[in-house]
């Protein structure tokens, strides 16, 4: 639930969001404001006590995404070299995830306009494709080929000039 | 239920507009074949009284048939009603097959009033296509579900504007297409992906609005559902009550205007599903934007979807390393390389802007600098005009020969840029630059000496020059004189010690181990 809400003090006034499937959060106005979408929300005055309903964020992300901006603005400004290493394994740790919740990260934090963590589950995204071969990332991904070997053959002489001469086309993608 | 109704009523129902007949109704008797013949009965006199009922709009039929060996002598009487009401100006047919699938004659189907043409559990054969499409010119809206259908060629006429087809099977034997000319509304339901693929050389109406889902339930055609409708006769005697739930009425489709993301989410999402493939065209193109752009490329045989996605990457990071070593030479590493920023650059779609163009070379002793250099600015210059907001050449130095590129390089035309990034001094024309940046690595900090005085500056909007490097770089200072010659005053020179934690996070690739010859 609600994330680290400790971290957060006294004073700072606390933002209520709803998920897609009816679950409260809360966090502290700060780390609410790392959403674009949040803080138009706030500026505009519609964070109420019954909190911003996010139709697209379902619960399990949403607590994610919670935990991660509080985490994120708790430590925002000044930052020493420790702290921003700090920050930096918390956010490798926080992106060690599932494919599944990877795309509901990609989703959501691309949707409530979190720059940091759309980033992040870019880049994680981008990490799992790299280096590997189109048949090793169709099976991370569950990608299914619908080229016949025939048009697959056709792609891979087409763009002949991505891929490695050494081994034949089809194959080596 | 109008006839039901009018069981008892004397004259009023002769001139009901809408029959709505369900075989339901008549489960009376004691058997299948006694109901079959009392329904027979009844529609027979219902369709052929003196009076017909002339201004009959819509026809719905919820029929039973036994399952005997020809499909199409069982048939035969579905068939015949459905030639009557078709002579009557009916502007709705909805047939429902319960159980057996009926085998639909579609010779009957000439009408100029027919609007609307509901199907469940029918066999539509050969020709049925091409019929509806001379026949029935005014037909809007063609609903199938669970249907069978053995045509190849199915095209409309310029009327038809809503096309739903829900959990149907086609023959596997012929390759299916669809062209609908006019549609606005095109719902496909419950297909196996392999038929939705097959039917891509779909043809749509410009405003095409496109709803299309897949379940796995219905992708392997090994695994028929309970009611499914088969075709081969049963020697089981049918029960009377295996009524399969009526056609659902199709959901407003919800508006998609991005038809590359073609396959809608189910409710539940199942794992493993593709659902990166589901993720709209800008996300993917985001995460792409974090590969290498040769990887980013390769991503083209993954599936359809990803076919030509990579042409819309908007960051570009061509480097030479991920040819090193490809061939036996140098040489040939080039020239791959070459051949690929070279088909990169015009491959592109001209339309998204580049936000990115970093390129990455490597130079040993003895290479044709000047070529490897043209090669360069071509290369920068393409970005430019692809409206490249940042270009970012890291030229992998180590010797005397890879800096003269450097001079080479000579940036010209950047008029759109406004944030060059370099990491080595550079001769730089571009009239609106306003912050340059200069990443200085100590490594060959000694040999730059007195090449920066040879490069000059034309950039008369420069307002910020940022320096990144290391704490006790004395080159630094160097830059900073040069610039200060150049008429900025020390407040516009900002210098950044390298901070590791605040680099780029794909600059981590850029440090990765140099090329060694």
């Amino acid at each position: 639930m609600a994330a680290a809400t400790d971290d957060a003090g006294d004073s700072n006034e606390m933002i209520r969001v709803v998920s897609s499937d009816g679950e409260h959060f809360e966090m502290p106005e700060a780390a609410a404001n790392l959403s674009l979408v949040l803080r138009h929300m706030i500026e505009d005055d519609c964070a109420d006590a019954a909190g911003i309903p996010l139709a697209v964020v379902a619960a399990k992300p949403l607590a994610k995404i919670v935990d991660y901006c509080t985490k994120h603005a708790a430590k925002s400004s000044g930052l020493t070299i420790e702290e921003a290493e700090e920050l930096k394994r918390f956010d490798a740790e926080f992106i060690e995830v599932d494919t599944d919740m990877l795309y509901d990260l990609l989703v959501a934090a691309d949707f409530m306009g979190v720059e940091g963590l759309s980033k992040l589950a870019v880049q994680r995204t981008a990490d799992l494709i790299k280096g590997k071969t189109p048949e090793q990332n169709r099976e991370t991904f569950g990608i299914v080929n619908d080229f016949t070997p025939e048009e697959e053959e056709e792609i891979c002489k087409e763009n002949e000039w991505a891929f490695q001469i050494t081994k034949p086309p089809s194959r080596l993608c | 239920m109008a006839p039901a109704n009018a069981h008892g009523t004397v004259n009023l129902w002769r001139s009901v507009p809408c029959i709505n007949i369900d075989f339901n109704e008549f489960d009376v008797s004691e058997n299948q074949a006694g109901d079959e013949a009392l329904f027979k009965r009844f529609v027979n006199r219902l369709l052929e009284l003196p009076d017909p009922v002339d201004s009959m709009v819509t026809f719905c039929l919820r029929y039973s048939m036994s399952g005997g060996k020809d499909g199409k002598a069982e048939s035969a009487d579905a068939n015949r009603w459905i030639r009557y009401v078709l002579q009557e100006p009916t502007m709705l047919v909805e047939v429902v097959a319960i159980f057996y699938a009926l085998e639909l004659d579609h010779s009957a189907f000439t009408s100029s009033y027919l609007r609307n043409i509901r199907f469940a559990n029918v066999f539509l054969d050969k020709g049925f296509f091409k019929q509806i499409q001379t026949g029935c010119p005014a037909l809007e809206d063609l609903f199938l579900h669970d249907c069978i259908v053995m045509d190849d060629e199915i095209s409309f006429s310029k009327t038809l504007e809503v096309l739903t087809i829900d959990v149907t099977k086609f023959h596997l034997d012929y390759e299916t297409s669809i062209s609908t000319p006019s549609v606005t509304s095109l719902t496909l339901l419950g297909l196996s992906q392999r038929i939705i693929w097959a039917l891509l050389s779909l043809e749509v109406g410009p405003a095409g609005l496109i709803w299309a889902a897949t379940t796995s339930k219905f992708s392997s055609p090994r695994s028929p559902e309970k009611d499914a409708p088969t075709l081969e006769a049963s020697s089981r005697a049918p029960s009377p009550s295996p009524s399969p739930p009526p056609p659902e009425r199709p959901r407003p489709p919800p508006v998609r205007r991005n038809v590359s993301a073609f396959w809608a989410m189910e409710p539940e999402q199942e794992t493993g599903r593709d659902r990166l493939s589901d993720l709209p065209d800008d996300l993917i193109c985001r995460i792409m934007s974090f590969l290498h752009a040769r990887q980013a490329v390769r991503t083209c045989v993954l599936s359809q979807r990803w076919r030509d996605l990579w042409r819309s990457l908007t960051r570009i990071t061509a480097d030479f390393c991920d040819f090193n070593g490809e061939t036996d030479t140098w040489e040939g590493d080039q020239e791959r390389f070459r051949k690929f920023v070279n088909n990169l650059l015009l491959l592109l779609d001209p339309v998204p802007v580049v936000d990115k163009f970093w390129l990455r070379s490597d130079l040993p002793l003895g290479a044709n600098v000047e070529e490897a250099s043209a090669d360069a600015h071509l290369w920068i210059g393409h970005a430019l005009q692809l409206q490249a907001s940042v270009v970012e050449v890291d030229q992998d130095i180590q010797t005397w020969n890879t800096l003269e590129l450097g001079g080479h390089a000579w940036l010209t035309g950047l008029s759109a840029v406004r944030n060059l990034a370099l990491d080595f001094p550079v001769g730089v024309n571009s009239p609106k630059l306003e912050k340059l940046t200069l990443e200085i690595k100590k490594v060959y900090a000694k040999k730059i000496n007195g090449k920066l005085k040879e490069t000059s500056f034309t950039c008369e909007n420069l307002k910020i020059v940022e320096v990144i490097c290391l704490e006790d770089d004395p080159l630094v200072n160097r830059v900073k004189k040069f610039f200060f010659n150049s008429g900025m005053t020390s407040l516009q020179i900002n210098i950044t010690y390298r901070n590791y934690f605040e680099s780029e996070v794909f600059r981590e690739d850029h440090n990765r181990t140099r090329i060694r010859r």
